[in-house]
């Protein structure tokens, strides 16, 4: 899932305020991030502004982002979590930047089945510990296997485990009636 | 069903601003200086009104720029961007020395600063009249008014009030000072940042932090406080991170971080 060797090398220039290596980072990783951002918002333009500010974090904060096996990926998914909690702030910090882009006003509303979900969901989240939430989402929605989920938030796995498993019966209790399906963490690295 | 990709337009305009970052078009690295700027001068603001007794102590640290106003004052009162004309330059003007007050209860007032050595074109200084409204921010380093004109332009969001009272001034900035290691330790200035910075260890007594310490701080908790020799250990700072400003070590240390400094 996670072509390490190109993302490492990117990230190598990135970090040095190389502006073409985040657009190529973007490139790379964007439909993942917005993915990720539209399955927690209900509101197309709040999920825009959520990736966005993720890519905007990933330069501000440059000097102290952990890359997981040589990708900014799972880095770039946890933030994107971690501002889906408080929307309203992740653009109030760059919204001197967010105002100037571009907007599609003719976006479809999404059903209201969906809506319920996303909201029942992010509010189940917003209830768990950041770093119970982002461990839920990179395993159970992002099929990140356990050891890089459980590096990217810098848990050992045993304990990364522990914690998901209580998370997964949380979460299903709070969603029985949507009847979720979650797929099992997978265990170890990818070849 | 609702799309799942990016709006085009808008991923282009997110490509563009990341694809700008270390350019001069960079909205990013721009609101990261002016962001800076103003916690720097609310540190410096911090400082004399709460450290009397210390002022001293500072003024007389390695690295520090000493400006002396030269000629008349103008005052004027604007609202939204607009210029106050100094008149002509003396020969020995280095910067023009700007009081900006918020006037307005909102939006952001700045203008452009020297540039510290390295960085491509000017750098920024400003208030947040939001949290600011009725405080007046000296700032020492504006630019001085483009060649061939008296004026330099104060940019503000429209509908913003403001008051400033303006001259020329003449600008000097002392040696850092270096210890046995070959460690720079003194003021942030116009040259850049020292290896080591001022900073006040919770049990009060003075000394400096690595800048490089500060720089790899990004969450909640202490870094140690040294002599200027870099080696002997006096005391900790306790450190926490102020929402919407970007960290950096340009900062000075009183600007940033808590305990005893404010």
């Amino acid at each position: 899932m996670i072509d390490s060797s190109e993302d490492a090398a990117l990230w190598d220039r990135a970090r040095r305020d190389d502006g073409a290596a985040f657009g190529l980072l973007f490139d790379l990783h964007h439909a993942r991030v917005y993915r990720r951002a539209l399955g927690l918002l209900a509101n197309t333009h709040d999920a825009e502004d959520v990736a966005a500010a993720a890519f905007f974090e990933l330069w501000r904060k440059r000097r102290t982002v952990r890359p997981v096996q040589g990708s900014v990926l799972p880095w770039l998914l946890v933030t994107t979590v971690n501002l889906a909690r408080n929307a309203q702030r992740a653009k109030s910090r760059y919204r001197h930047v967010l105002h100037t882009l571009p907007r599609d006003e003719t976006a479809a509303p999404p059903s209201a089945e969906v809506v319920e979900v996303k909201q029942r969901l992010a509010e189940s989240l917003q209830n768990l510990a950041p770093i119970d939430g982002a461990l839920f989402v990179l395993t159970a929605l992002e099929g990140l296997p356990l050891a890089e989920a459980a590096e990217a938030v810098g848990l050992k796995p045993s304990t990364a485990r522990m914690r998901l498993h209580r998370t997964r019966l949380r979460l299903r209790t709070d969603l029985h009636d949507l009847k979720p399906s979650m797929q099992p963490a997978i265990e170890g690295n990818h070849p | 069903m609702s799309t799942i990709e990016m709006d085009t337009g808008f991923a282009r305009g997110v490509r563009a601003e990341l694809t700008a970052i270390g350019t001069k078009n960079s909205q990013l690295q721009r609101h990261q200086r002016r962001a800076r700027a103003v916690a720097t001068s609310v540190g410096a603001v911090v400082m004399v009104g709460a450290l009397t007794g210390a002022a001293l102590v500072i003024s007389n640290l390695p690295g520090t720029t000493t400006v002396v106003p030269l000629g008349n004052e103008v005052t004027a009162t604007h609202t939204g961007t607009a210029s106050i004309d100094l008149g002509p330059a003396p020969a020995n003007a280095t910067v023009a020395v700007v009081d900006l007050t918020c006037v307005s209860g909102q939006g952001w007032v700045s203008l452009l600063t020297v540039p510290t050595k390295g960085d491509e074109g000017p750098s920024g200084a400003g208030v947040d009249c939001a949290v600011n409204a009725g405080r007046t921010i000296r700032i020492e380093d504006s630019l001085l008014p483009a060649a061939g004109t008296t004026s330099i332009t104060v940019t503000a969001d429209a509908g913003t009030t403001w008051s400033a009272t303006a001259q020329y001034g003449t600008s000097s900035t002392s040696e850092w000072g270096v210890n046995a290691n070959g460690q720079t330790y003194g003021v942030p200035n116009v040259d850049g940042v020292p290896d080591l910075t001022p900073a006040r260890a919770s049990n009060g007594e003075w000394g400096y932090v690595f800048s490089d310490d500060l720089l790899a701080m990004d969450r909640e908790g202490f870094i140690n406080v040294y002599r200027a020799d870099g080696t002997t250990i006096i005391g900790q700072q306790a450190f926490h991170i102020v929402e919407n400003i970007p960290l950096d070590p340009r900062f000075i240390p009183q600007g940033e971080s808590g305990d005893g400094s404010e």
